[in-house]
């Protein structure tokens, strides 16, 4: 457009009047298209601008919109460790129990060189009772789901978004340590697709501590479930529990296609131990059973572990004198198809046996040695790369993604 | 920049290809300029797509664009034409009915795209180096109107990248947008979010 003299000579107030009223043409979803690209920082500093920008971000569409297109934003996949800054001592027997342990969360690219992305360790929630330490139970669509529930009871629960520096205190839960029964929890952490609520589930499995006998199983054992949903902000006791019998052992669990996963196990007729993988749907709630592979002798119970495994579980045992075996679930929910795809070899003293502490995207384990690197290994090739950082007992790694689930959150919701 | 006094105001007319009619299509921006579009290029625009599918109209009457500017469409055209350019260095995908002629396409067609994405990144980044945060608007505008996805794409990308990191009120400036919040409520907000209200860039 040329600048001719009678255009020049109109004021300036009416062409920002135009301007005005051409960008208030501009449909919301040009907008939101916008925003969408924008770094997380920025997205909130948009929210100030004007109410319109405020309503279009701080809004539940937007927000799972914005979740999507993180999980395809950047070439590679991110990978959440928590870490400490403490310098890691193994005890001869097994892990060390430190008392003001110092953590903090590191985010990795899941790829070739393994580099840190971000960190997170200003954050002012730390374990309130003498030994308690606050604990991964899970993530979910950029939602880190603490508890401090171990070594005490204190029944302290955490919903942090690190990337938003915001996080819900969950409220006390409803089942708590009772005078006679002392009980191992276990704890799964989810998404609900259908009601689209986050929700935490708490299992308690109680033993009668007046009865337990060297060597024996306590007679009374019963479970408690609860559930905590972040749409309504309440603990929910369960009714429709594990059949009587079925005890947790309160190790992580694998949340995969909308269920979470744990292995239990209960004394059969003939008083031998039968392991299983319980299974409880998050939206229907209700309790199912898959069976593990015949993993040889189990006359002693040496426990099983399972870890997701893309849209499977996969499975380790931590049985001491062999080397790690690692099976997979080639076809989800088909007990059949339980597979042992590696046993690792050249682990060194047949005592030390890492822990396998998650996967890579690319299929590779993550395992902590015994002398406290964090490497990973490929379960074809076997072939072992350091990833350059320290765990330790308490490590969590799981795949993360950036998001805003928390911005439209605004009661017992904390910013920091 | 286009002359709003030729008929022909396309910057780079294409060249015939021998053998093959050049068509054209006729388009009449709201300050009275016309141009003449090549058809694939025209056809890129969603809107002038549905137009002459919809209607058995015949492609030489010029069809009208009120809410596009001359010089924002002589733009986009640029824009789609190179596009479609870039486009055609990466060999077409074999059909559904070839299996191990698949096999075959490996390396060379990776090559070609990791060529006509370098080429893509080198065109866009000059494409908007010189317009002004006025000049994207407007863009914006036109490729919305025009419905064409790939070029507002690119455009709320570098709208994004222009004002990532800025100040409040130079995301108000750009926009053309008045804040209206109270003071109080401006800084409950700011109190909320502190830490990504600190450290931005200079306006």
């Amino acid at each position: 457009m040329s600048d001719n003299l009678p255009k020049f000579s109109k004021s300036l107030f009416t062409q920002q009047q135009e301007e005005k009223s051409m960008w208030d043409s501009l449909p919301p979803e040009i907008l939101l298209d916008i925003f969408i690209r924008l770094p997380i920082k920025s997205i909130i500093t948009c929210t100030s601008v004007c109410k319109t920008w405020k309503s279009l971000i701080q809004n539940p569409s937007f927000i799972s919109d914005h979740l999507r297109h993180s999980t395809t934003k950047y070439d590679h996949p991110l990978l959440l460790f928590r870490l400490c800054s403490k310098k890691v001592v193994l005890g001869i027997g097994g892990p060390v129990w430190f008392k003001d342990e110092k953590e903090f969360y590191a985010l990795h690219w899941d790829n070739q060189n393994f580099n840190e992305y971000n960190r997170f360790d200003d954050f002012p929630f730390h374990a309130q009772c003498r030994r308690g330490i606050f604990r991964v139970v899970g993530t979910c669509n950029g939602l880190v789901c603490l508890v401090d529930d171990f070594g005490c009871y204190s029944h302290n629960f955490i919903l942090w978004n690190p990337c938003l520096r915001k996080f819900v205190q969950l409220p006390k839960p409803n089942i708590k340590f009772r005078k006679h029964l002392t009980y191992i929890p276990s704890f799964g952490f989810g998404f609900d697709t259908k009601t689209n609520d986050y929700k935490v589930v708490r299992i308690m499995t109680f033993r009668d501590r007046d009865n337990l006998g060297v060597g024996e199983s306590p007679l009374k054992v019963e479970v408690g479930v609860e559930i905590y949903s972040l749409a309504t902000g309440e603990w929910k006791t369960l009714t429709a529990v594990p059949p009587t019998g079925t005890e947790f052992y309160g190790h992580p669990h694998a949340s995969i296609n909308g269920a979470l996963h744990w292995v239990a196990f209960r004394r059969t007729k003939d008083d031998k131990f039968l392991e299983f993988v319980s299974v409880l749907n998050l939206e229907d709630e209700v309790f199912r059973e898959i069976a593990l592979p015949k993993l040889g002798i189990n006359g002693n119970r040496l426990p099983t572990f399972i870890s997701a495994y893309g849209n499977s579980l996969a499975l380790f045992q931590k049985v001491s004198m062999d080397p790690l075996s690692i099976w997979l679930m080639e076809e989800y929910g088909n007990a059949s198809s339980w597979t042992k795809i590696v046993t690792f070899v050249d682990q060194g003293p047949r005592r030390n046996k890492p822990q396998v502490k998650g996967f890579r995207k690319s299929g590779e384990a993550i395992l902590l040695m015994t002398n406290g690197k964090l490497v990973s290994r490929g379960l074809e090739t076997q072939e072992i790369k350091h990833l350059g950082m320290a765990g330790s007992y308490n490590t969590f790694v799981d795949s993360y993604v950036e998001s805003l689930v928390l911005l439209d959150k605004a009661n017992h919701a904390v910013t920091y | 920049m286009a002359n709003g006094e030729n008929q022909n105001p396309n910057p780079n007319p294409i060249e015939a290809t021998p053998g093959a009619a050049a068509r054209t299509i006729t388009l009449k921006t709201a300050d009275g300029e016309i141009f003449e579009v090549e058809e694939a290029v025209a056809m890129e625009f969603g809107t002038v797509k549905s137009f002459f599918e919809d209607d058995a109209v015949s492609a030489t009457k010029p069809m009208p664009l009120p809410n596009v500017s001359g010089s924002a469409l002589s733009r986009v055209i640029t824009y789609c034409r190179r596009s479609l350019e870039i486009r055609s260095m990466i060999p077409p995908a074999t059909s559904e009915d070839a299996t191990a002629a698949e096999a075959v396409q490996g390396e060379g067609d990776l090559e070609a795209e990791k060529a006509a994405k370098q080429e893509r990144k080198e065109f866009e980044a000059e494409f908007l180096k010189d317009e002004s945060n006025e000049d994207v608007k407007e863009l914006i505008l036109a490729a919305n109107y025009l419905n064409i996805k790939e070029l507002l794409d690119f455009l709320c990308r570098s709208v994004a990248l222009r004002i990532q990191n800025k100040s409040v009120e130079y995301a108000r400036k750009f926009f053309g947008i008045e804040g209206d919040y109270t003071p109080e409520e401006e800084a409950q907000i700011r109190q909320e979010y502190a830490w990504a209200f600190e450290g931005v860039d200079e306006d």
